[in-house]
């Protein structure tokens, strides 16, 4: 592969790494959701989510089981395959984005380097601002898979 | 560019994200066609007016094209600026000045012919 590394080893490490960078990305996700309803809710003089877990921690894990429970739904006028594949193509983006990020220095065993980061890039600012730009068209194709004037704008 | 990694992450999420869906769809159940009023698509409640794919008037990709046309012009400008003082320790300063002028004029020049054409105008 293209700058995946010399060794087989190495090549190995850095596909598992590229998904652990990916896993940890989804992580965040639930903890970023919580900081944003909490702290809206503080903000607004409102309790926000505060019943699933201790400060409502569990509440997004509460709402992943809401979410794989409810039927599945495609509107008559609506594009199937782009309403079911923009949140697929949502994530590419995002995930490419937060690959570009240095965690760390450097960790050097032996003969080979592993970088704390999903790939490395010699502009990273301009590469994460250019591919999150991108996540603004996932977001036009959710509007134009569902045939809804309104969902589009 | 770390092509490799780009590619393989691309076709891990399109896997991951496929999965889920379908783990979606076996879980909760395809959508039941309970009356015809459910499977409409969603506009605040009053029936729909016109199709999604009406017809939009040709002034608003005009004025993306003239958009796109003087942003892209700015793309060039960053690497001259950059390089300006390079150039002119190099004793090449007047030359690649009058350049950037050169390109400059043409493009206000541009300018010029698209207002007066009326382009810039709505109506």
């Amino acid at each position: 592969m293209i700058d995946m590394g010399s060794a087989p080893l190495e090549i190995t490490i850095n596909f598992i790494k590229t998904i652990l960078v990916f896993l940890t990305m989804v992580q965040l996700v639930p903890i970023l959701v919580w900081v944003e309803r909490r702290g809206s809710a503080f903000i607004q003089n409102r309790f926000g989510p505060n019943r699933v877990g201790p400060l409502g921690l569990v509440q997004l894990l509460a709402d992943a089981v809401k979410f794989l429970t409810k039927e599945d739904f495609v509107p008559d006028k609506g594009n199937k395959f782009l309403f079911y594949a923009a949140p697929v193509f949502a994530l590419i983006p995002a995930a490419i984005a937060y690959m570009a990020i240095p965690m760390s220095t450097p960790l050097i065993v032996g003969d080979s380097k592993f970088l704390i980061q999903g790939f490395e890039i010699n502009v990273g600012i301009v590469f994460i601002l250019g591919i999150s730009s991108l996540a603004a068209y996932t977001i036009l194709m959710a509007g134009w898979g569902s045939g809804s004037k309104f969902s589009l704008m | 560019m770390p092509l490799g990694g780009i590619i393989f992450i691309t076709v891990f999420i399109a896997v991951f994200g496929t999965s889920l869906i379908y783990l979606a769809r076996w879980t909760g159940g395809r959508a039941k066609r309970t009356s015809n009023a459910k499977m409409e698509i969603y506009e605040c409640g009053i029936p729909e007016l016109e199709k999604k794919d009406t017809k939009i008037s040709v002034k608003f990709y005009l004025t993306a094209i003239l958009f796109i046309l003087f942003d892209i012009e700015i793309i060039f400008m960053y690497p001259w600026a950059v390089h300006f003082k390079e150039f002119i320790a190099a004793g090449a300063g007047p030359f690649v000045f009058i350049s950037m002028g050169v390109f400059l004029a043409i493009f206000i020049f541009g300018l010029w012919w698209e207002i007066k054409s009326k382009a810039l105008e709505w109506d």
